[in-house]
Formats: C-alpha cells, structure tokens, sequence
C-alpha cells in the first residue's frame, strides 16, 4: 500500500483505541488470537478498555453454563467497574445475576434473555440495577409482577424494556395483565416497550399508554386479545408507534402449525426445535404487507435480536 | 463591541493549528462533534489558534471532511412524518462512511485512530475502529503481525502459555 512505513506502532496503539478495535471481534478471537499478537496487546485484552461493553450473546447459545459462568466472570472483573453494557444470553445461577449486580455500578444496558432469573432474585438485585437505562429480560419465564415492579421501583432511569415471550410460554398463563400494571405504575419514563405474545387484554395496554406519556413504540405482536382503535390511538396518542397485535410474523407463517404439535412435549424438548428454527431465521421471508414499511426491517429482526447498538436513536442514551 | 470571551460559542469559526503549523477554519457547529473543542468552546478558551499537536495536517484535513459532512446530521429532532427521508438519509450516510474509510490506507487509518481519539470524535472513531477490526478478523496472529508491522514479543514459552490460557471456553 502506498505509504506504508515503520512509524505506525500498532503494536503501541493507546488501549483505549485497541479497546474500540478488539470489542468489534467475535468473543473467541478477543480471547484466544489477539493476545498472541504481542504483549501490548495481550494487555490491552487483559485490561478494563475491552470490557466497557461485553455481549456474549451469540456465544452464550451455545456454550456450556459453567463456561458461560467462569468467562463472565473473567471478563466482568476484567471491567473494573466499568462495565456499561452486558448482553448475555440463558444465564441461569443466582450466583451469577449476583455477581452482575454486585458490578453493575456503571451499567446502562443489561440484556439477560432466557435467564432463569427468579422473582425473589430480581428483588434481591434490583437495588443496585439503578443505572440502567435499557433492559431485556425477554423469554425469563420465572418472572412476572414481583420482579418487574422491584425494577421499576429502583430503575428510575428506564426509558426501554424488552418483556417478549414465545408463545409456548405463555400458553398455559390467565393473564399477565398484572405485569401490565406494575409497568404502568413504576415505569412512567418508559420510551420503548415490547411485549410480543404476552397475555395482555386492551385494559392493560390502555393502562400502560395512559401512565407511560413518553412512549414512542410499543411491540403488541401477538397480544391477541387487545384490540387496538387505530383511530382513537391517532387522536389521543399521535406520538405512538404500535406494532401488531395481527402482523404477520414468523411464527403465523412458517411454524405455528409445527410447534403446536409440540405444546404437550416437554418444554425443552419444544424449545431445542425453536432454537434450531430461529437458527435459520431469515428476515427476508417476511412481512411484505408494507403497512409499517418505515422502521420494519429494523424491528423484525429486533423482535428476535432485542435492541442493539442504534438503541441511541430511540432515545436512551448512547453510551459515552 | 467587543464579545467576551467567557460566553459560549462566542466565536462563529476555530482556528485549528495541525501538529505541523497548517491552520484550518472550521465553523464551531462544525467542531462540535470534537468533544475536546466542544468543552473549550463551553469554557470560552478558543480564541486564537488552537494547537492540536497530535494531529498532522492530512490527518486534520480528514477529519474536518468527515465532521463537515456529518454536520447538521443530527436528525434526533425531526418529526416522524418525516421517518422515510431519514431512513434514506441514513443509508446514504452509512454508504458515505464506508467510502471515506476504505478510501483510507493503513497510515492514514492509523492517525485517524490518534486523532479522531485525541479530539474525541465519538462516531468518527467507532467507524475506524470498525474499519481496523474488519482487518484483523479471522487472521490469525502470525498474519495480523504481518499486516500491521508488528514482531511478536513474546518467547516461545509465553506464546504457549497464552494459546492455552483462554482456549478451554472454545471447546
């Protein structure tokens, strides 16, 4: 290439830079190539600028529980206090949710989706959750009112929540429609929220639209029992962006049929297909009604994904 | 009447002095992106020249371009009819971004790096960053150290202990 000389020391690069670079690898590069680069590297790795913002997600799917464990906590400890975002994927030890909140001082965005997270431990942690702006606890079946409201009585901070649920899970619940209430009464600063396939009736949702004055969207997909007046929502609610209940989706498409055979085997069992399934997801194959054409493509894949890095442009911070 | 020098953006340009004596003009709305001369600009120390000694003229020329072009981009502030308009805006942007980047060779990346780093350009140094990253991932250690005029520093038995030490989350 033109120009190229010795002057430029990669090698020497300030590690705040080298953070920037490295948190844009795969997990398992960070970790096991780049601190066999050289030494300042190796410790830049070793040190907080890597770890401001750790997602494991993708990893976490298909790692084993006690690895996921000893490399959060690794690299959680390697943030020294600094961490600002975590996205982790089927988290399961009490220890662990903890462990995170024990770290969470500076944390903004926490994503635990599919997590064995349970009531008396989301009261327990809530407390020092209190920085956070944006959380997903999307697909955590051991939760319902008494976790969210410990959350929203602590996180004063939340402008974003992600409560999606698969509607095998949801099956065999009466109504979440308690959910809806605490979410109305403890989270009135609430910009974005997504409850796809949560038993929800129109009460709820009026319920949280009325408390939650600055809400800007809100994923009903597959909330079948709410009946939403596009006119009365217009009149009263013109800074509302609503997605579903009836928007086609994956599930309608493709698979309902295959996975309604499966509601009476074990859940795993239910979940292991789903898994695989979502594997293969494809946002092309979808939603060519062009009803919400603006921001579509951007929320389907969200539905699976939850909210990533353009969270900043639906208005919680991005991160400093 | 004279405009004193405490109040904020006071001064409608900045005199920007590259670390080898080039000035540039830049509007202040412009060099508000820098987080280091917007908080002089709220402390009302940017009269005169400024000395941005981390930063060569090529280098400063680049990022004016890229804060130039992403001036006025804010568009947080829009209504949602207007929701399409900014959609294309953002693709057009994104396209923008990525030719400016892989416009870039290895030199000029790495002072962008120093430099977007040191004036602190948030948006310009994420994209670098992305930029470097894209380049070394999936290479292995030999390859990058090619790439990037690295030599390894590490004896063999470092080497070794390090190829261990993280691999067993991988298996």
């Amino acid at each position: 290439m033109e120009g190229e000389s010795d002057l430029r020391r990669w090698d020497e690069l300030i590690p705040d830079a080298l953070g920037l670079i490295f948190r844009n690898l795969p997990l398992q590069e960070v970790l096991t190539v780049i601190p066999r680069v050289c030494k300042s590297w190796s410790k830049a790795v070793a040190g907080p600028y890597c770890w401001q913002e750790i997602d494991v997600e993708e990893w976490s799917n298909r790692c084993k529980p006690d690895h996921l464990d000893r490399i959060l906590q690794l690299l959680i400890t390697r943030s020294s206090g600094s961490l600002r975002k975590l996205c982790v994927s089927g988290l399961r030890s009490n220890m662990m949710f903890t462990f995170i909140a024990e770290n969470a001082g500076s944390l903004q965005t926490l994503r635990l989706t599919r997590s064995e997270i349970s009531d008396s431990v989301a009261e327990q942690i809530a407390g020092r959750l209190s920085a956070i702006t944006f959380l997903d606890l999307s697909y955590c079946c051991k939760i319902g009112a008494t976790a969210l409201e410990a959350i929203g009585k602590h996180c004063k901070l939340l402008v974003g929540l992600c409560r999606n649920m698969h509607p095998l899970d949801t099956a065999d619940k009466l109504s979440q429609d308690d959910e809806a209430t605490v979410i109305a009464t403890t989270m009135p600063k609430l910009k974005r929220l997504e409850m796809a396939y949560n038993v929800i009736s129109t009460e709820g949702v009026l319920n949280i639209i009325s408390s939650c004055s600055k809400l800007e969207f809100l994923d009903l997909r597959g909330c079948w029992d709410v009946k939403i007046d596009d006119k009365f929502m217009e009149g009263n609610f013109p800074n509302l962006k609503v997605l579903g209940p009836r928007v086609l989706d994956y599930y309608e498409i493709n698979n309902w049929d295959d996975f309604s055979d499966y509601s009476d085997a074990s859940e795993d069992l239910a979940w292991e297909i789903l898994a695989g399934e979502m594997g293969d997801y494809d946002d092309d194959e979808i939603y060519n009604d062009g009803m919400y054409d603006g921001r579509l493509d951007e929320l389907e894949l969200r539905f699976y994904d939850g909210i990533d890095e353009d969270a900043g442009i639906y208005g919680w911070p991005p991160s400093p | 009447m004279s405009t004193p020098s405490s109040s904020v953006f006071s001064y409608r340009v900045l005199k920007l002095k590259s670390s080898d004596g080039e000035i540039f003009e830049v509007k202040q709305t412009v060099a508000v992106q820098s987080g280091v001369l917007k908080q002089m600009m709220e402390d009302g120390c940017t009269e005169g020249e400024i000395p941005l000694n981390n930063v060569d003229s090529p280098t400063l020329a680049k990022i004016i371009e890229w804060c130039n072009k992403h001036h006025d981009d804010d568009v947080e502030g829009r209504v949602l009819s207007q929701e399409k308009e900014k959609e294309k805006e953002k693709a057009d942007m994104k396209r923008w971004e990525s030719e400016f980047i892989d416009a870039l060779n290895r030199d000029e990346l790495y002072f962008l790096l120093i430099g977007s780093n040191y004036m602190n350009i948030k948006e310009l140094l994420d994209c670098a960053a992305q930029k470097v990253a894209g380049m070394v991932k999936g290479k292995t250690p030999e390859a990058i150290r090619e790439m990037f005029n690295i030599q390894s520093d590490f004896t063999e038995e470092e080497e070794k202990a390090i190829r261990k030490e993280n691999q067993w989350a991988f298996n």
